[in-house]
């Protein structure tokens, strides 16, 4: 099977936490505050709408809000797909890690 | 959608509608949405400024993205109308092949013509400094306001020019002087020019060996061009090597120049100084014969009308009774323009318009091809227009099946003329290349354009415009969809056929009258020899030895030959007995003869005799006139009267008929002969059988006393067919491109005979039902086409016959326009068209009616 990637994991994974609240620019903030990165709106689009192609996340959308002069919100869920997928990073990452001893060589 | 509160900012105005222009995103702009949130928050947190700055670096790093995503779905909707562009074309093959074949076929031509016109127009501007370069005309006019040009001048003004003008930077004089060349071994005749060394500085010649500064300073030494030297010395280095130059005169080579290109006027072999004429008792600081090419550069940015204001009426300061003029000739126009107007720019010109006219033929077929196959296809944009198609999407398509033809058309032509480019070169006597300059490729890439967009805009904007309810019900077919336009296309391109095919005619019909114009002497059969130095001393002992061979029937010297009479004598050195003093003086030209130039010639006199040995006083005074001198002088009885011109005085003792003693394009003018007068041309009448033998005989006749003579040899007949190249090349061109022309509309005529009998399968199906023969049914469908072309043939023949009547005008001697003309051409028109046409409707009304009617 195909492994969704790190970056793809940290979307997911800020989806995921945000719950309904999860559209665009939370979601940025989220992954600015776990990962110490800032992600331009253009990369993000991109990455959500290729997320929602691949089947790993659905969206809706709210009524429009002022705020946002008129428009609506895209809030995102993570499908079952995607649940999925999330669960296999974790557990990808732990068993790639879990023999591993004295790292970094200390000393 | 607009739930806006009053303390909404917002932001940029125009980048926001960029981003909306580009980011369609799903038609509800969440993605906005976002954006503004975040602006909202940053003009709270920092300033406007701040965030304004932030909005638009947004929009410019999404940029790059965007046009990627852009092109991505444009080249999928061009992949598409390039795929059903393909299905159509393989769908109707026969049409479209007519339609691409005929737009190749006119553009390669074009390209071609194109070449040519560029290949004539480069002449001599390869020089440096060909923009300063002039050749210096003399100018002569007669009291009757005759003109005539030539190219030569006399000795010392181009010194003068040179000095008095400072605008004048530079002159050169030159002096052609063809003569044999060779070492020990070998010998040819070469194109020698006796040169100012400023030559060299003027014009360009790329030195491969020697100094170009002190080539030409010593009078012996001579420069080779690289042929020449390749030709007599091989492989040897013939720098510092001498060669013999005619009888015995060595020279010494002091430099090698590249060989000049095929497109200069300079027809080049060796170059000596001109200095050296001094050993051969040339004067140069007299003002006697116009003898010598004259050659100026002018100052960067000199104008050629303020210096020939200036330079104009120089020769009156040396010379107060002369009415010579000068003139200037810019370098670039010696190979075009003709002295006194016309020449071969004349030819660029109509060759020009014909490569237009083939041009407007190709794109007329092809719109109404595209056209009228269109109209076949309005039930597929019916249904494009009811499942959503937008018009905009319509022509869109349209426009790029049409370019798509356009440009595979374009790049079959350029094939097409690389395939033709032998012939062609063949055709006009030149060797050209096709160059992929700049110009020549945004030429193509214009016509490919043009010719996409014309055809295309057409069936776009019609088909486009149908409501789909009528389309697809069928109403559609009660439109005539375009029938009249289609119609005046064929007509033009049909007139502009006969227009053509009419002009060809008339070209070769002068070029015949060139060739069987009688020239008032017998031009068959005769040898022309120059001759120099051994044979001109013995020319006596030459003579009786040939003529006792029974194959030469005569011979005779000039001092010209009968193609390039060139001396002439000035109105204001004739005068002759009885000449009143208001008479208008004549043009004279003079011409050397011997005792037997009319018997050679089988010329006829008309009063009085020919020279003879009999008279002993002939040599000293007697002057024959032609005709046209008689008409010219008004004088009676002219046998007898005294006659001057020169520094020579005489008696008229007969007249002799007017022959053609120059080109047929010029008139025949008043002419004197003389006896002696540098006889140095030799021409020899020859039996028409064995001519090859005859020649041995006389090449070994002339060897008896002249050893070392090697025998060169012109007919008379050909030389004089040189005279009328231009017109023969014109008529080949002519003829093909007309060819092309007919063929071309043809071509278009059978695409819509083609689509016309395909429409009327069921007008035709019925009347058969009802019980119309095949033959009715035949000329029902034919006469429509004949109207046409008969339509074509009216507009043309006016048209046709003033642009006759017009280039006719450029000959003295010329044909007429022949009625037959016309009527052949109409002849022609209308059976070729109806060959096309019938072959259709003959297969139309031959089918069986149950064929076309079932599906009603």
């Amino acid at each position: 099977m195909n492994y969704i990637s790190r970056s793809e994991e940290f979307i997911m994974l800020a989806v995921w936490r945000l719950e309904d609240e999860a559209y665009a620019v939370p979601i940025r903030e989220q992954i600015k505050q776990t990962t110490g990165k800032t992600w331009g709106f253009g990369a993000l689009f991109v990455m959500l709408n290729r997320l929602e192609k691949k089947g790993m996340l659905k969206s809706h959308l709210t009524d429009p809000l002022p705020k946002r002069g008129g428009r609506s919100k895209r809030i995102y869920r993570l499908s079952s797909q995607g649940i999925k997928a999330l669960e296999d990073a974790r557990n990808v990452q732990k068993s790639v890690w879990a023999d591993i001893k004295n790292f970094p060589i200390k000393g | 959608m607009t739930v806006q509160d009053k303390e909404y900012l917002k932001p940029p105005r125009l980048a926001e509608w960029i981003l909306r222009r580009i980011f369609p995103d799903r038609g509800d702009f969440s993605t906005l949405g976002d954006l503004s949130e975040v602006y909202q928050d940053l003009v709270k947190q920092k300033n406007v400024l701040f965030a304004r700055l932030w909005y638009w670096w947004q929009l410019l790093k999404s940029l790059p993205l965007s046009f990627v995503d852009y092109f991505y779905w444009r080249m999928a909707v061009l992949k598409n109308h390039i795929k059903l562009t393909v299905r159509i074309i393989q769908r109707n093959k026969a049409f479209s092949i007519i339609n691409i074949t005929g737009l190749a076929v006119g553009i390669a031509c074009c390209f071609l013509i194109l070449s040519w016109v560029r290949y004539e127009l480069s002449y001599d501007r390869f020089h440096e400094n060909a923009d300063e370069i002039y050749r210096v005309i003399s100018e002569f006019r007669s009291s009757e306001g005759d003109i005539n040009y030539t190219t030569t001048n006399q000795a010392p003004l181009a010194v003068i020019l040179k000095d008095r003008y400072p605008e004048i930077v530079d002159s050169a004089r030159a002096l052609r002087w063809p003569i044999v060349v060779g070492t020990k071994q070998k010998k040819f005749k070469e194109r020698v020019w006796l040169v100012d060394p400023s030559l060299c500085d003027i014009f360009t010649f790329k030195f491969i060996g020697g100094d170009p500064k002190t080539a030409l300073s010593d009078p012996h030494s001579i420069i080779l061009t690289e042929h020449v030297a390749k030709k007599h010395f091989e492989e040897e280095d013939p720098l510092g090597k001498s060669i013999l130059l005619g009888s015995g005169r060595l020279f010494q080579i002091s430099g090698i120049v590249e060989d000049l290109p095929k497109n200069s006027h300079l027809d080049i072999d060796c170059l000596i100084p001109l200095a050296f004429t001094k050993e051969l008792g040339v004067e140069l600081e007299e003002w006697s014969g116009f003898n010598f090419l004259t050659y100026i550069q002018f100052q960067k940015n000199a104008s050629q009308v303020a210096v020939e204001g200036k330079i104009k009426n120089i020769l009156k300061d040396y010379m107060p009774e002369t009415s010579t003029t000068i003139r200037l000739q810019p370098l670039a126009h010696i190979h075009s323009y003709a002295l006194g107007g016309g020449g071969l720019i004349l030819y660029i010109r109509i060759f020009l318009v014909m490569a237009v006219f083939i041009l407007i033929i190709a794109a007329i077929n092809y719109m109404n091809l595209s056209t009228a196959r269109s109209g076949g296809r309005a039930r597929e944009v019916g249904v494009r227009q009811t499942i959503g198609a937008k018009r905009s999407q319509l022509i869109r398509q349209f426009m790029s099946e049409s370019m798509a033809l356009s440009i595979v058309a374009t790049s079959a032509a350029v094939v097409l003329a690389h395939l033709f480019l032998p012939s062609f070169n063949r055709l006009t006597g030149r060797v050209i290349e096709l160059h992929y300059s700049f110009l020549t490729l945004s030429m193509l890439v214009g016509i490919a354009l043009i010719m996409g967009t014309l055809s295309g805009i057409y069936p776009a904007a019609v088909l486009s415009s149908y409501k789909p309810v009528n389309v697809l019900k069928g109403v559609l077919s009660s439109r005539k969809d375009g029938a009249r336009f289609r119609r005046i296309l064929v007509v033009t391109q049909f007139s502009i056929s006969i227009f053509l095919i009419i002009g060809t005619m008339v070209i070769y019909k002068q070029v015949r009258f060139f060739r069987n114009k009688d020239l008032g002497y017998n031009k068959e059969n005769i040898l022309c020899l120059s001759m120099s130095g051994a044979v001109t001393q013995n020319y006596n002992a030459i003579r009786n030895e040939l003529l006792s061979h029974p194959d030469v029937l005569g011979m005779t010297r000039t001092n010209t030959t009968l193609d390039t009479t060139q001396s002439t004598a000035t109105s204001n050195v004739i005068s002759w007995e009885g000449q009143d003093a208001n008479e208008s003086i004549p043009w004279l030209h003079v011409v050397g003869v011997d005792y037997d130039y009319l018997d050679t010639f089988g010329l006829k006199m008309t009063e009085g005799r020919f020279f003879s040995e009999e008279y002993p006083s002939d040599p000293k005074d007697g002057m024959i006139v032609n005709q046209a001198a008689i008409r010219a002088m008004n004088m009676d009885s002219p046998v007898g009267k005294k006659f001057h011109f020169w520094d020579l005085d005489g008696r008229i003792i007969g007249v002799i008929n007017d022959y053609h003693f120059r080109s047929l394009h010029d008139p025949i003018e008043p002419l004197v002969l003389k006896l002696g007068l540098s006889l140095n041309t030799l021409s020899i009448k020859i039996r028409s059988e064995n001519i090859a033998g005859t020649i041995k005989t006389i090449e070994t006749g002339i060897k008896k006393i002249v050893p070392d003579y090697t025998l060169e040899y012109e007919f008379l007949d050909e030389r004089l067919n040189t005279l009328y190249q231009a017109e023969q090349r014109m008529e080949k061109i002519a003829k093909s491109i007309s060819l092309l022309a007919i063929f071309l509309s043809c071509m278009g005529l059978l695409g819509l005979a083609v689509f016309t009998m395909e429409r009327r399968a069921k007008e035709i199906g019925i009347r058969k039902v009802l019980g119309a023969s095949i033959p009715s049914i035949l000329l029902l469908l034919t006469r429509e086409f004949a109207k046409w072309v008969l339509v074509a043939n009216m507009v043309s023949w006016p048209a046709a016959y003033i642009a006759a009547k017009l280039w006719l005008e450029n000959f003295a001697n010329r044909t007429t326009v022949g009625l037959w003309m016309f009527a052949l051409s109409g002849l022609i028109t209308f059976l070729i068209a109806f060959l096309t046409v019938s072959f259709q409707a003959i297969k139309a009304s031959l089918t069986n009616p149950v064929n076309s009617l079932r599906c009603e």
